[in-house]
């Protein structure tokens, strides 16, 4: 036992999780609410600082990035130091990552658990080398959502951050999150006495996301990254396809990382007819990444 | 169907020796810990009130005690003083004891001196230290031999022992000289006791 264990036990920080134990919730390890969350997208790397008391502070939006070490090196370490407590951070990553519907994957207990340490029984033949997952099952058919990202591409930002002074507590994906929590507002009845439908679509920073749900089942999913930037057209262009497949009475619920002004009238003139709710608060991934 | 929310799936490398928060009971030891730093010092405050209270009662004990002492060498020095006056008083008392007044002697020798004799010149000294003895000098100009006899006897009838009596005689003028002891004066032991 070293003085920093003691240390740590008289400033009760040995009771909390350390900052990048995976299986503890955010706010659970930095119960001080300060922390910096980034948004990392093909081309650009936004910045969302968290502030004390779950507010946020103003984003910054960096585009044009062609070299995201050199990016982070001018602007990294100010960034840790003003925002930070001892320059832990959170990614979410927006670029590079596959989202897909599968069926039939392995259901045996704790497997969206045992998906991202030994990935190969819950996959089977749909395991790649050098990937990660997440899974997510639909607890009435055998459909799963499954995230797929590239292990290298984690590792290349995990070492232009490092390098910049800033420590990375956790990498997410963002659409994913959305996706999770539109589908987790939605489906709340136990059992399949009540089925819920809905066409979800998810806007996380020019990542895009469409689920359709008819009665509990997961009929398609379509992903797409770096699709927009500041107009959303591209995004409802992607989308609107789904207009003519889906039931004339299956709602529609459009969640962003964020309210965006207009988003729910634009999502109605192309699905017309179809109850759109928007499940976009101010900063809602920022929020549900803190208290998650 | 139900979905419920999870924590958020992470995906950066996780480090292999990341250990699990200890359990929530064992925060009693930090709080105990505290909680002990807090009694110590509310107990060392309290003592070191005490401290100074207990300070302050031995400075004024301490100087009650000089007070008190200052006033026994003050009554002391009065006893002292007393005393020294008590046997002042007493030395006075036994002087006075001792002595006994020489009007009487005197009145007796000049009615001792009978017609035709004449006192030229008495004169009784008491002793310094003895007040029970005095010096008797005295001429006595007579024709009579038995006027000294006479003189003599009233002395001694007053009480007076004679002691190396001398007499001498020179033109008619007997000169006689005498220690005289009052054969009544109290011992001066008795006196003390």
């Amino acid at each position: 036992m070293t003085g920093k264990d003691i240390a740590q036990v008289l400033n009760f920080a040995s009771f909390r999780p350390e900052p990048d134990d995976p299986t503890a919730a955010w706010k659970r390890r930095f119960p001080g609410g300060k922390s910096l969350f980034f948004g990392l997208g093909k081309q650009s790397l936004s910045v969302h600082p968290s502030l004390k008391g779950g507010k946020f502070g103003k984003p910054e939006l960096i585009r044009e990035i062609k070299d995201l070490k050199e990016t982070l090196g001018g602007v990294g370490h100010q960034m840790a130091k003003d925002f930070t407590e001892a320059g832990w951070c959170a990614i979410c990553l927006n670029t590079r990552y596959i989202i897909s519907l599968e069926s039939n994957l392995s259901r045996r207990p704790g497997s969206e658990e045992i998906v991202k340490t030994n990935p190969r029984t819950v996959l089977g033949g749909r395991y790649e080398k050098g990937k990660k997952y997440a899974v997510t099952h639909n607890p009435e058919t055998n459909s799963s959502i499954l995230l797929t990202i590239d292990e290298e591409q984690l590792k290349k930002i995990e070492v232009a951050f490092k390098d910049s002074g800033l420590q990375i507590a956790r990498i997410f994906c963002g659409s994913y999150v959305l996706l999770m929590h539109a589908l987790s507002t939605i489906n709340t009845t136990k059992g399949n006495e009540k089925p819920a439908s809905g066409f979800v679509i998810t806007l996380c920073e020019g990542a895009v996301c469409a689920l359709v749900q008819d009665n509990d089942k997961w009929l398609e999913l379509r992903s797409r990254t770096d699709v927009y930037e500041d107009d959303l057209a591209p995004a409802l262009e992607l989308v609107s396809p789904f207009q003519a497949r889906i039931s004339a009475d299956m709602p529609v619920y459009v969640v962003a990382d964020t309210q965006i002004p207009g988003l729910a009238e634009s999502v109605e003139q192309i699905f017309r007819g179809h109850k759109v709710t928007d499940l976009s608060q101010p900063n809602l991934l920022w929020t549900l990444a803190t208290e998650n | 169907m139900q979905i419920q929310r999870r924590i958020i799936d992470d995906f950066k490398t996780d480090r292999k020796d990341i250990l699990p928060p200890l359990p929530t009971v064992l925060r009693l030891i930090p709080v105990l810990f505290y909680c002990s730093i807090v009694l110590v010092a509310v107990l060392a405050s309290l003592f070191w009130l005490q401290l100074q209270v207990a300070r302050e009662r031995l400075v004024q004990h301490e100087r009650a005690v000089a007070d008190a002492d200052a006033q026994l060498q003050r009554i002391k020095d009065e006893k002292g003083r007393l005393e020294g006056l008590i046997l002042r008083a007493n030395n006075v008392e036994k002087w006075i004891a001792g002595s006994q007044p020489i009007q009487p002697l005197a009145v007796a020798i000049a009615r001792s001196i009978q017609k035709g004799s004449t006192l030229v010149e008495l004169k009784i000294t008491r002793k310094d230290g003895s007040a029970g003895q005095l010096q008797l000098d005295m001429r006595l100009a007579t024709s009579d031999q038995r006027q000294l006899d006479r003189t003599i006897n009233a002395i001694a009838a007053e009480g007076y022992r004679f002691i190396s009596p001398q007499q001498s005689v020179s033109n008619g003028v007997i000169e006689y000289k005498s220690t005289l002891i009052w054969q009544n004066a109290r011992p001066e032991t008795n006196e003390e006791t």
